[in-house]
């Protein structure tokens, strides 16, 4: 579905990705870990047209996706990215209905897509209010329903569990992986490792320092892999995987 | 087009209540004057030759700078955003005191600087229309407080009546239209429908750049087409009537209060409701102190400020 | 001058009597000598000193058309923008505008008098700490312009000049007053078109035109250039629209009137400088007027 081929992202003089070739494919829920910077939402934004690469190419079903119109885009490619700014008054359901104009479906169908996702993300009460009375954690589930409610076969996910208590956290990653036994093509930005290897067909693992290294979700999830990225003791593999906090906090303390 | 029948009620209810602005304004002024009942020769001039084009001139201008201020406040992405905070109310001012700095004697040439300021105003802000939203808000600020300080050097040369009539002309006055009223009326409705065209894309825009890129909108050609098009719609209220303040800030605001906060209402409410609330700022201040009046700026925020206020605090 | 004289006679019968005594007598004589040049001194020190005059600051245009019309035009050192009458005034040193003097350039000129319009503008406090005279003119009425041109000429040392002046301005003054033709005329006086600006009250203008006897219409407001509109003027049933301004287009304002006021109104200018000026040309711009009414009103 996604082919990348030599893509080479910089942000100013910082090389984020020096060469990145890899194959998405539909179904697949690809996660993408590093550190802070490393790139990982750059990334999804060049996939969206939204950065600019300093070289390669990013195609949608062979097409270049530079060479698809903003609209036709909006209806392939769904994105979820930091909170929109609530200055504005926009109620969660007006929210909602912007994400929704993107999608020609039916009336009924939307309106069915619509009322399913509000279940979901238990959003039903809140309806009517405004974002800016919202906790973060509700808006952040206000975004993931702005995604449900579109049918887009592509959904790019920067830090989808953000702000969520644990519940809401567990439900998005079923959502992902559910939505990915559809058909979806799932690329998503994450933090948590444990979250990672829940859901992830494929890791992209960006080192921060211009290195990426793509594999299957189950060998790049290991300690001996990760370790020297994260800069961080791990132990486990797979579900397991954990950060050992112990040791070297009480030292310091 | 939404023509359910909750907007042609709407709809309806808004026409109504402009008309009924509009025939109480007429019959006030120095005597009341029925617009209705029997009239003489006399009054007849006065309500349809004077009275009735300084309400539709009101009527225009305000709806414009409302439409303007609604538009800056969305392409900047911030609430306080009003039509003269690029500066080209600054520039207009500029354009109309050197005019009468030049042509001491000439009437026409305030208007004329006037436009001329306010398009030079308008390019040397596109000229970072490119930049995002904060940057061209700080932009945008800075090149008005440049054409203050060029308009305050300006007023330190001028003669005392000179500086009198600067001040008249900053204070603005809807008593006459270097433009003529159906033109005004024309753009008004120009600038309305551009924006109810545009009102889905502007939706979206609330949701910042890289939220409405996602959902489909060229965010670079909208913003330059937002920019381009409240710049020319303030030149003209400008070049018209002045330097109005207060209504370009507040009715957007006072609209998404009352209706929510999508354009196609929240535009449509202010192109109105901005010509409403001209229209009755208008009347007071031709009529508090009669035979002499108010410059209509002060009562735009005299009429304004507690009815915004009272909203908010309900609001809340 | 007279006095000078007779001394002088007398130091010369004095010297030639005492040298002619006796050589002893040469001493007293030196000393009296020099007691005669020091008295010789005195007065010629108290003579040039009413002819030496004030070094003056001309801090408004009518204050300087006024020192030219006394004769004291040589007393005066500096000048602000917009003194520009007579032409020689022109060559005078700036030294600010009416209302921001550019204290530096004027204490440069080593003046001892400042004529003012109003003592809050800046730099005036600064004068007066400096030690320069201020003296305030800002004529509100026709009389008080008379009057300041007296008061200036006996500050200047050229009161006689001065009370000529005055004197001539009153007499021309009078003899207006007699004409009858226009007495009684309303009148709206446009200062300016877009905003209506007309003069109130409490404003010079005003009482100029009712010394020449026509009603300003919006006279009895408070405000000194009171914004109104075409309704008003409607009402008020003006005459007479008077524009000040040489040089605007009086046809087109005669057209806009006669749309709203009917075909009889008249509309004239009048040249501001001599109107709005409380100076010794006033006189010249109230005649102007009086005669261009005479025009109008005596023949039609």
């Amino acid at each position: 579905m996604i082919a990348i081929q030599n893509l080479r992202l910089c942000r100013g003089k910082k090389e984020l990705i020096s060469s990145l070739t890899t194959q998405l494919e539909a179904g697949q829920v690809v996660a993408v870990l590093g550190p802070n910077g490393a790139g990982k939402s750059t990334l999804l934004q060049a996939v969206m047209v939204m950065f600019k690469p300093e070289h390669g190419l990013v195609s949608l079903n062979d097409a270049s996706v530079a060479a698809y119109s903003k609209q036709d885009l909006s209806r392939l490619i769904a994105w979820q990215g930091d909170l929109p700014p609530a200055e504005f008054g926009l109620t969660v359901g007006q929210r909602l209905n912007l994400a929704m104009e993107v999608a020609h479906s039916e009336p009924q169908v939307m309106q069915q897509r619509f009322q399913s996702a509000l279940a979901y993300l238990e959003l039903e009460s809140l309806q009517t209010r405004s974002l800016a009375e919202l906790s973060s954690g509700e808006r952040q589930r206000v975004e993931i329903a702005a995604i449900m409610v579109r049918d887009n076969p592509i959904w790019l996910m920067d830090e989808p569990t953000a702000h969520l208590d644990l519940r809401h956290q567990a439900d998005c990653l079923k959502l992902m992986k559910k939505e990915a036994q559809n058909g979806r093509l799932i690329l998503t930005v994450l933090h948590d490792l444990q979250q990672a290897a829940a859901v992830a067909d494929i890791v992209i693992l960006l080192d921060g320092k211009g290195g990426v290294e793509v594999g299957e979700a189950a060998t790049m999830l290991t300690a001996q892999r990760l370790e020297p990225v994260f800069g961080v003791k791990l132990k486990g593999i797979g579900r397991d995987l954990m950060p050992i906090y112990s040791g070297e906090i009480d030292e310091e303390a | 087009m939404l023509l359910d029948k909750r907007s042609i009620t709407m709809g309806i209810a808004l026409f109504g209540v402009v008309l009924l602005v509009l025939f109480v304004a007429l019959g006030m002024g120095e005597h009341w004057i029925n617009p209705l009942g029997a009239l003489s020769a006399m009054e007849k001039m006065i309500l349809w030759d004077i009275r009735l084009p300084r309400l539709l001139t009101a009527f225009a201008v305000g709806g414009m700078l409302a439409l303007a201020g609604a538009w800056f406040q969305v392409l900047l992405g911030n609430p306080l955003a009003e039509p003269y905070v690029l500066g080209v109310a600054g520039s207009a001012a500029v354009g109309a005191v050197s005019g009468m700095m030049l042509f001491p004697d000439s009437v026409v040439v305030t208007s004329v600087g006037a436009f001329i300021g306010a398009w030079v105003g308008i390019a040397a802000v596109l000229a970072f229309s490119h930049l995002g939203s904060t940057r061209l808000l700080l932009a945008g600020v800075v090149l008005a407080a440049f054409w203050g300080a060029v308009l305050m050097l300006l007023m330190a040369l001028l003669p005392e009546r000179g500086l009198m009539l600067a001040y008249a002309w900053m204070m603005g006055d809807l008593s006459h239209s270097s433009l003529p009223i159906w033109l005004l009326l024309l753009m008004w409705s120009l600038a309305l429908g551009c924006g109810v065209f545009l009102s889905a894309s502007l939706d979206k825009l609330l949701l910042g750049e890289r939220h409405a890129q996602a959902l489909g909108v060229n965010v670079q050609s909208l913003r330059k087409t937002l920019l381009l098009l409240a710049s020319a719609v303030t030149a003209i209220a400008v070049t018209a009537a002045g330097t109005i303040g207060f209504v370009g800030l507040v009715v957007p605001h006072l609209m998404r209060l009352m209706f929510g906060s999508l354009h196609k209402v929240v535009l449509i409410a202010s192109a109105v409701g901005g010509g409403v609330l001209l229209m009755i700022a208008d009347t007071a201040a031709r009529t508090a102190i009669s035979p002499a009046e108010l410059p209509v700026g002060v009562l735009t925020a005299m009429i304004g400020v507690p009815v915004f206020l009272v909203l908010l605090l309900r609001k809340r | 001058m007279i006095s000078h004289r007779k001394g002088h006679d007398d130091l010369d019968n004095w010297i030639v009597h005492v040298y002619g005594c006796c050589f002893k007598a040469r001493y007293i004589r030196l000393e009296c000598l020099l007691n005669r040049l020091f008295v010789l001194l005195l007065l010629l020190f108290s003579a040039t000193s009413s002819f030496a005059g004030e070094r003056i600051l001309a801090l408004a245009p009518h204050a300087c058309e006024m020192l030219f019309a006394i004769g004291a035009n040589k007393d005066i050192v500096g000048a602000v923008s917009y003194c520009d009458y007579p032409k020689e005034a022109g060559g005078l040193s700036r030294v600010g505008a009416y209302n921001r003097i550019n204290v530096e350039a004027a204490i440069a000129l080593h003046p001892t008098m400042a004529i003012v319009m109003d003592e809050q503008t800046p730099g005036v406090e600064q004068l007066r700490d400096l030690g320069v005279a201020i003296v305030r003119s800002y004529p509100q009425r026709v009389d008080e312009v008379f009057s300041d041109i007296r008061r200036i000429g006996k500050i200047t040392g050229h009161a006689v000049q001065a009370e000529q002046v005055a004197h001539n301005l009153e007499e021309r003054l009078q003899f207006l007053e007699t004409k009858v033709a226009h007495h009684h005329l309303n009148v709206f006086y446009e200062i300016w078109a877009e905003p209506l600006l007309t003069a109130g009250k409490h404003t010079f203008i005003h009482d100029v035109l009712k010394r020449i006897g026509l009603i300003n219409v919006f006279g009895s407001l408070e405000q000194e250039a009171p914004r109104v509109n075409v309704e008003s003027v409607l009402h008020s049933k003006p005459q007479l629209v008077i524009v000040p301004s040489e040089k605007r287009d009086i046809s087109a304002r005669t057209k806009y009137w006669q749309t709203w006021l009917g075909k009889d109104i008249q509309v004239i200018t009048v040249n501001p400088d001599l109107l709005h000026r409380p100076g010794p040309r006033l006189l010249d711009g109230m005649e102007d007027l009086v005669r261009q009414l005479e025009i109008l009103y005596v023949a039609g």
